[in-house]
Formats: C-alpha cells, structure tokens, sequence
C-alpha cells in the first residue's frame, strides 16, 4: 500500500478522525481480500474433488450398465417367469374343486346308497342316488341336508323312481351358495 | 481559476486503494465466484443422484448374476408347462393320455377347437400380457374310484386346467365321466423396459402362483435340468430362486 498514514499523520493535514476512518477501512480492505482468495481456493478444489468424483461414479455407471445389457437374457426369463407367475394367479382364482364337491357328496351318503349320475357346475348340481331300500332314502335325506363341508343354499328332491334292476332312483338338485342352509 | 487543495487530495489517496480494493472483491464475487459456487451446487447435486442411480444398478447386475447362477430356467421351464406361451394343443393331448394311463380310464372323445395357431397372433394380440383360454370337453370311462382319480389328479398336472362341468354317469362298475375344461396359455413379453428399471421382487399372488406350481406334476413335460439362463450347456448349483 503506498499509504503512509503515520507519515501523513505527521505532517499533520488530514484530520485525526479521517485517519482513523481510512485505518478502519484499509484493514476491512485487507479482510475481505483474505476472505476472497481463502474461499475462491476452497470453491476449487472441492470443484476438482467433484470432478474427479462424477468420473469415478460414471465409470462405475458405465460398468455396471455393461453387466447388465450382458445378463438380458437372465433378465427376459425373469421378467417373463414373474408375468407367467401373476397369470397363473389369475387363471387358478376361485377354482372350481369338482372332484372335492363330489367326494364330500359321496361321505354324507349312508353306505346303502350309491352315485348314479352328477352333474355339476360352481352353481349348482343334479344328483342322481340309487339304493335299494326304501328305507334308505330316509338317511340320504338327511345324510344331504346335515352336509356341512359344503355351502349348500338350496336342497330339492326332484324325481323318484324305480329303475328295471329294481333298485330306487332319486334325484336331487342342490344349488351351492354362499348361505348355508 | 478552480484550486484543488493538497489536503484533498490527501484525503482522496487515503481511502482510494481500500475503496477500490473492496469494489473489485464485490465485483469479482458476484460475478465469478457465486457462479462458480452454484456450478459446485449443481455438480454435488448430480453427483448424488449418480449415486443412487449406480446404487441401483449395481443392486440389479448383482441380482441378475445371483438369478443367473439359480434355478431360474427349471423354474420358468415349470411356469411355462403350467401356462404355455401359445395354444400348444400336443402338450395337453400329452397330459391328459398321461392321466388315462396313470388312473386306469380310458378317454372317449376329446372335442377341441383350437383355432387359430400362428404365434404372432395367437388371441389377435402379439406380445400382448393378456390371459387367453381354450374350452374343451373330454370325456372318459372307468370305474367310479378311477375316474374321480383322474379329475383330482387334472387339477393337480400341467398345464393348468380349470373344471367348468362334470357330468358323470353310470351304475354298477362302469361309469363315464365328462369334463367341461379350460385351459390357458399367455405370449411372452416383447420389451424389457429400461436398462435402469430395478428387478421386481415377487409380489403376493405371484408367491401364491409359486406354491400351487410346485404342488404339481410335470410327468408329460420333460424339464431339463441343469442349465443356466443364458448357457444351456451350463451347469447350475443349486440355489434356489425361491431363497432370493
């Protein structure tokens, strides 16, 4: 700085107040320049630290990128295995047990009677029960309407015949719901 | 004549340097170094989400590698066998001859109407994520035991059948069975989306779909064990994409 301010001071033509003013302001001056350079060194090397970072971090993009167009195959197969998986969800919602429905039929019956003919959908059946006796039909009756494994919402005795073996034929119609009788 | 006094400029030299020292730092930082602070923003900014983005697709080669060395390919081969990527009409001609021989019965008639056959347009849709289904009826004789035999065993084989109707007559020893059946098939995927997108983990209904395949029976389907996703020739160890 080529102000002197002593020496000006000492030859005594600016007043004391405007020294001390113009000291204040040299040394807010040399503060700031400080201040200046400290953060415009700092701002760069964390600028040079970043720069450094975002190459390391897309060379590892880069790389892992590579890995993965390499496995598409392993890919595709997984992906498609996932969207076979949520069909088969779909398709085997609610599925209609038949064959558990039929058997659970056949228990409720007396040991007399036998399955002549069913037919049946999820809302309903036909079922056709031969035996021998009359007083089998009694137990069938029953044995039919205290079946529990099954929701039956409606019970009817549609038909009752003989067949040429002697033996009685009846027909039921049960119409499966979600109110049990 | 204007005189400047030499106390004046005394004065002015005092505070010159200091004021223009000031001047230019306030000048220099608005003009070079907030901008320069906002660029080290933006970078550290993008650096960030550069790493989440490598997070993620580091996650994603690392599962595909643990898929690829699984049972991923035995695993979808059963997928397939189970829901078929077309109409593959031989395939349940094999399933239910499978069934008549296992469960003594002796199938009638078989009424099928497959339709269209080409794969790219199997259901008019190609590549399409839509279920499609084919209806058929079959109907086979027995004894009572056999024939129920072979309707609880259908619903355990694949691929997957569904019962619409069961119609079973007879008496004495000799009873026919008809069944009113669907099954289903659904194209594979065309696209695989971005290499970015993360591997989906399997979701409720797909874990449900999982346990009733493997509750089934893949006799009339041959599946090759043994081999990697993408190296048929490839030998597997055994961990199983169920642990994923």
């Amino acid at each position: 700085m080529a102000l002197n301010i002593n020496l000006l001071r000492k030859t005594q033509t600016i007043s004391p107040a405007l020294l001390n003013i113009a000291k204040i302001v040299q040394r807010v001056a040399i503060v700031l320049l400080s201040v200046f350079i400290l953060v415009t060194i700092l701002v760069f090397a964390i600028r040079i630290f970043f720069t450094v970072e975002t190459n390391q971090i897309q060379n590892k993009i880069n790389t892992a990128t590579q890995q993965i167009q390499a496995e598409k195959s392993t890919e595709g197969v997984y992906l498609s295995y996932l969207q076979k998986l949520s069909a088969i969800d779909t398709a085997a919602k609610d599925r209609f047990q038949a064959p558990d429905i039929i058997n659970k039929i056949k228990k409720a019956l007396p040991p007399q009677a036998t399955i002549s003919a069913v037919s049946l959908n999820k809302e309903n059946f036909l079922l056709g029960v031969e035996f021998a006796s009359l007083e089998t039909l009694q137990s069938v009756i029953s044995g039919l309407q205290n079946q529990t494994e099954l929701p039956v919402k409606e019970f009817t005795l549609q038909g009752f015949d003989k067949n040429l073996k002697g033996k009685y034929i009846t027909q039921f119609q049960i119409v499966m719901g979600q109110n049990k009788k | 004549m204007f005189k400047i006094s030499p106390s004046f400029i005394k004065q002015i030299k005092l505070f010159l340097f200091p004021a223009v020292t000031i001047f230019l730092i306030l000048i220099l930082t608005v003009r070079f170094l907030l901008p320069k602070i906002e660029e080290t923003q933006a970078i550290f900014s993008k650096n960030s989400k550069d790493k989440e983005t490598l997070n993620s697709l580091e996650n994603k080669a690392k599962k595909l590698t643990d898929l690829k060395n699984s049972t991923l390919t035995v695993d979808f081969q059963k997928a397939e066998a189970v829901l078929p990527s077309d109409k593959n009409i031989p395939q349940i001609f094999a399933s239910l001859n499978q069934l008549e021989r296992v469960n003594g019965v002796q199938l009638e008639d078989l009424s099928l109407k497959p339709g269209i056959l080409s794969k790219d347009t199997v259901g008019g849709k190609k590549g399409g994520a839509n279920l499609e289904n084919l209806v058929f009826s079959v109907s086979l004789v027995g004894n009572e035991t056999s024939v129920l035999a072979f309707a609880e065993n259908l619903l355990k084989n694949a691929p997957l059948f569904n019962i619409n109707s069961v119609t079973l007559t007879g008496s004495g020893g000799t009873f026919r069975l008809v069944l009113g059946l669907t099954t289903y098939y659904q194209n594979l995927p065309e696209t695989l989306g971005k290499v970015n997108s993360p591997l989906p983990e399997l979701s409720e209904p797909q874990k449900k779909a999982l346990a009733l395949i493997q509750s089934f029976s893949f006799n009339a389907i041959p599946i090759e064990a043994g081999t990697s996703a993408s190296s048929p020739s490839g030998g597997l160890t055994g961990k199983s994409i169920f642990d994923l």
